[in-house]
């Protein structure tokens, strides 16, 4: 009697129940299966040199979804694997900066997870944003630095906002690097804007006063009039690693010089400018004695530094700069001794012996770490001693379930980072 | 007993109900009397709490009306408040499964007196048949009070004759009515008590009985009396 | 609670004709929609075959045939928007109903011995219940109609795809499905929120009648103000001080609140202001 006069209700309810509880058991399911399990399997050496060690990249399948992914010695982790509350966590994969939110929750509050504006030491974690007041009128942003640099002992913070002297209308302005010093804060801010026409790159070193709030040095490190001459371009680059909280006293810097040539594409009388690389130069800039010193690069490397287009990096570590190459199959690691600004070593890790083509490398605790950047179902990765050139470790990442050959999928990975 | 103390009515500006109070008690038929538009069914909507009062009281056996008042009191507007695709039996199913009052047996009695068929759709029935269907949705239902707004306006003369039987017979008997009217001649009889309404206002309030003994004048006379002075 | 069980089931049966008929629209439009998209699709390999063109060459040229192809079409995405319209509109036509016509059911609903706002539960129910029905029943459609198409269109031009495919492939049925059982609680709590609010409106507009629109409006307003203010917060003066976690957990506060007042408000107006 209650069914038949109930049966819309009671059927509508089972409808709705049974369906789609199915449905977010079979979504669950499918989601899971969607990302294969990768894993790093060793082909020979110490596998703890990537303990705590974070590959990160994307995974493509060819259905057209994909999803940012984490591997490292425990499996793979995907982004669009991670329950909704973990979506909302700020970046993916976590970097140096998000990383000290949860400790500091209330400090990291409304500030940019970008690992340059931070400084941490025993006693102080500072904060210096590039952040846009308003738009003037010919649409150039305003921009001042806000600062706020947290006691750990009292757990009290100091804020405050202070405009940049001595700049007007820019176009962007970054910050490249914190430093604290006592009292001072050291800022290395990269500031793009036209000067007669060209686009230029300023770096300039501000030292902020925390008690007296605001400026009370700068300095310009190269001039950005020689690089408004038409007749010759230079390109200013800061080359130390920006996913660390704090890159050391020493600074690694890439001045590329060049000119514009008229090439004639066609017939069709369209000239156009190309321009040409002249000179490479590289610079370590001291934050504590405020010293620019050049390396200095030794002739034979030379020509192949210039010719590097996009295989450059560059690292510092201790008492020693890095500067790494790709030489056709071979990667090269100069490093320089920062007491004298000289190569002190050169190693050589041949590629085609580890079976890499492309690599993205970083650089830890005098180790290289490489993984291969080619769009495959797989990517090998090395670890070499930058010291004596020996290979510690060699694996590659590959789908856990090896029978399976799926190779409807791609991996891209860019960065190796460390936890 | 129902009683109304001095309840004010407002639409915009104007009052429809300036201070009305009366009381109506349990087994007497209480009617109120006076042209359209003065009030009545505003009255029976308030005491029903179906439209807002500005100030004023009403209690039902001196309570303000709850939910569970709705178990012994009961309104028949002048339409019937059912859906008009509904059969008969439909409508009585649906008052038998909210009410815990209602009487199926007395609405079978009813089924038979207005000679209806419960498998009629609401929407089929003649004006008279519709007024008995929505006489019989209240009627069976045992409760205390039965208010009830203009039960013969707009219909046929048998069936008035019919829901006019209704009054004498034991479905009304011990019970509290309050009906509205703007036409007394049909139901003078019947009354007990008279309540004079005009603009919002309570002009005379009086016994039916007590007025043709003492005065020697029926309803028809006060009224003359009332609205013509 | 029996009462709201009964009043929801009668409300459910007042609808369920136009309902039914949503239902069966569903399902004929979107299977005609595959029969007529499938057979011309075959029509035009067949035309290719007889020229004697290679089945490689056909699969680049006429295309292969996938569920996404029927997706979206009119076919298929009509009869949704046809529901969704209906629905939407019912939210109000469910109150409005009772007070037209000559035979005013509210009269009914308001006397019945039972607390109002159980009226006003079992009409959300009832919305809650007939959009749920209708989003499953379309799950249930597209498998049956995915059955169908493999009927349809030989193996050699198809492109199958799963459930989740043919969701992931859509882009406003990641709306109505999302594959996080959280982001389809959030989805769906803030359409029932709204539903709510819309009620109360109504019942604004009821007590009030043309003042009562003003009213309904100006707390739809307010609703709407207090629902985001978090957000709003956010991007004014606290810039970005919160964690998107915690703005979550401030908005399922503020949703709350905008329900319980929305409720509230309703069990006020229905038991003090309602006018039949």
């Amino acid at each position: 009697m209650v069914i038949k006069r109930f049966w819309k209700l009671i059927a509508l309810s089972i409808i709705i129940v049974a369906v789609l509880v199915t449905y977010f058991i079979h979504s669950a399911l499918v989601v899971a299966s969607q990302f294969p399990d990768l894993e790093i399997k060793t082909i020979s050496g110490d596998e703890t040199t990537l303990n705590d060690v974070a590959i990160n990249g994307d995974y493509y399948h060819e259905d057209n979804y994909s999803s940012s992914l984490i591997v490292s010695l425990d499996g793979s982790t995907y982004y669009e694997e991670l329950s909704y509350f973990e979506k909302l966590e700020p970046q993916f994969p976590p970097n140096e900066a998000t990383k000290i939110k949860d400790k500091y929750r209330n400090f990291m509050r409304g500030k940019m997870y970008n690992p340059s504006s931070f400084f941490e030491n025993d006693n102080y974690l500072a904060y210096v944003g590039a952040e846009i007041s308003d738009w003037s009128k010919n649409h150039l942003p305003k921009y001042y630095l806000e600062v706020d640099v947290l006691n750990k002992e009292t757990n009290t913070s100091h804020s405050f906002q202070t405009n940049l002297p001595g700049v007007k209308e820019i176009q962007h302005a970054d910050i490249l690097e914190v430093h604290m010093d006592q009292e001072d804060l050291k800022v290395i801010v990269n500031l793009n804007y036209y000067l007669n026409d060209q686009y230029v790159d300023e770096i300039k070193v501000y030292t902020l006063s925390i008690s007296a709030e605001g400026v009370v040095g700068d300095q310009t490190l190269f001039d950005p009039q020689e690089q408004s001459n038409k007749d010759k371009w230079s390109h200013l680059m800061f080359l130390n690693d920006h996913s660390e909280l704090d890159s050391g006293n020493n600074l690694l810097l890439q001045k590329d010089i060049g000119h514009y040539v008229e090439v004639s594409q066609n017939a069709i009388a369209s000239e156009e400018l190309d321009s040409e690389l002249l000179e490479r130069e590289f610079y370590i800039y001291n934050i504590k004695s405020n010293q620019l010193q050049e390396l200095q690069i030794p002739q034979e490397q030379y020509e192949k530094l210039l010719s590097n287009e996009f295989h450059l990096n560059g690292f510092v570590k201790d008492n020693h700069a890095y500067i790494t190459y790709l030489n056709e199959e071979n990667l090269v690691v100069l490093s320089f001794s920062l007491e004298d600004f000289k190569v002190d070593s050169k190693q050589t890790f041949n590629l085609t012996d580890l079976g890499m083509e492309g690599t993205n490398i970083s650089l830890m605790e005098n180790k290289i770490y490489a993984v291969e950047n080619g769009m495959g179902n797989s990517a090998k990765i090395f670890v070499g001693d930058v010291t004596t050139g020996e290979i510690l470790y060699k694996g590659e990442i590959v789908h856990e379930q090896e029978n399976d050959d799926r190779d409807d999928f791609t991996l891209n990975f860019y960065t190796i980072t460390k936890n | 007993m129902i009683e109304v103390k001095d309840i004010t009515k407002k639409f915009g500006r104007k009052k429809v109900l300036d201070g009305v109070s009366f009381t109506a008690n349990k087994g007497e038929i209480t009617c109120l009397i006076g042209i359209n538009g003065v009030g009545k069914t505003t009255i029976l909507n308030a005491i029903m709490n179906l439209t807002p009062t500005n100030s004023g009281e009403i209690l039902i056996d001196g309570e303000k009306i709850h939910r569970e008042t709705y178990e012994k009191i009961t309104f028949i507007p002048d339409a019937i408040t059912m859906l008009p695709q509904m059969r008969i039996t439909d409508a009585m199913q649906f008052m038998k499964d909210f009410y815990h009052s209602w009487n199926q047996n007395r609405a079978d009695e009813l089924i038979s007196f207005f000679k209806l068929d419960p498998n009629d759709r609401i929407s089929s029935l003649s004006k008279g048949n519709t007024a008995k269907v929505n006489m019989l949705l209240g009627l069976a239902l045992d409760v205390d009070y039965l208010l009830m707004d203009e039960p013969f306006s707009g219909i046929d003369i048998f069936s008035r004759e019919q829901i006019a039987d209704v009054f004498t017979s034991h479905l009304v008997e011990g019970r509290g009515v309050i009906i509205t009217t703007h036409e007394i001649s049909d139901i003078e009889h019947l009354i007990d008590k008279a309540v004079l309404l005009n603009d919002g206002v309570v002009l005379r309030e009086f016994n039916a009985e007590e007025v043709r003994e003492n005065e020697g004048k029926s309803i028809i006379d006060v009224m003359r009396e009332v609205y013509q002075a | 609670m029996k009462n709201f069980w009964k009043l929801t089931n009668f409300e459910l049966n007042r609808f369920s004709k136009i309902y039914f008929i949503l239902i069966g629209l569903t399902l004929a439009m979107q299977t005609i929609g595959i029969v007529l998209l499938s057979s011309s699709y075959m029509s035009d390999v067949e035309e290719q075959l007889a020229l004697g063109s290679t089945l490689e060459w056909i699969k680049i040229s006429v295309g292969t045939f996938s569920f996404s192809s029927v997706t979206s079409s009119y076919w298929f995405g009509g009869p949704i928007v046809i529901s969704i319209v209906s629905l939407l509109i019912y939210v109000f036509f469910i109150w409005y109903r009772d007070w037209f016509g000559k035979n005013t059911f509210i009269y009914r609903l308001l006397m019945l011995p039972t607390a109002r706002i159980n009226v006003f539960f079992a009409k959300a129910t009832t919305i809650f219940l007939m959009v749920f029905g209708l989003i499953s029943l379309q799950l249930v459609f597209i498998l049956m109609e995915n059955e169908l198409l493999k009927l349809m269109v030989s193996e050699t031009f198809r492109e199958d795809q799963s459930l989740n495919q043919i969701i992931f492939s859509f882009d406003y049925m990641g709306v109505l499905y999302p594959t996080s059982i959280i982001q389809f609680f959030i989805n769906y709590g803030i359409g029932f929120m709204a539903v709510f609010v819309v009620f109360t409106g109504v019942l604004f507009e009821r007590c009030f009648r043309l003042k009562g629109i003003l009213f309904g409006i100006l707390f739809a307003g307010v609703a709407l103000f207090v629902f985001i203010s978090p957000v709003l917060l956010q991007v004014t003066i606290l810039e970005e001080f919160f964690y998107p976690n915690e703005i979550f957990i401030l908005m399922v506060i503020t949703g709350l609140m905008v329900t319980t007042g929305s409720i509230w408000m309703s069990h006020y107006l229905l038991n003090k202001k309602i006018r039949v």
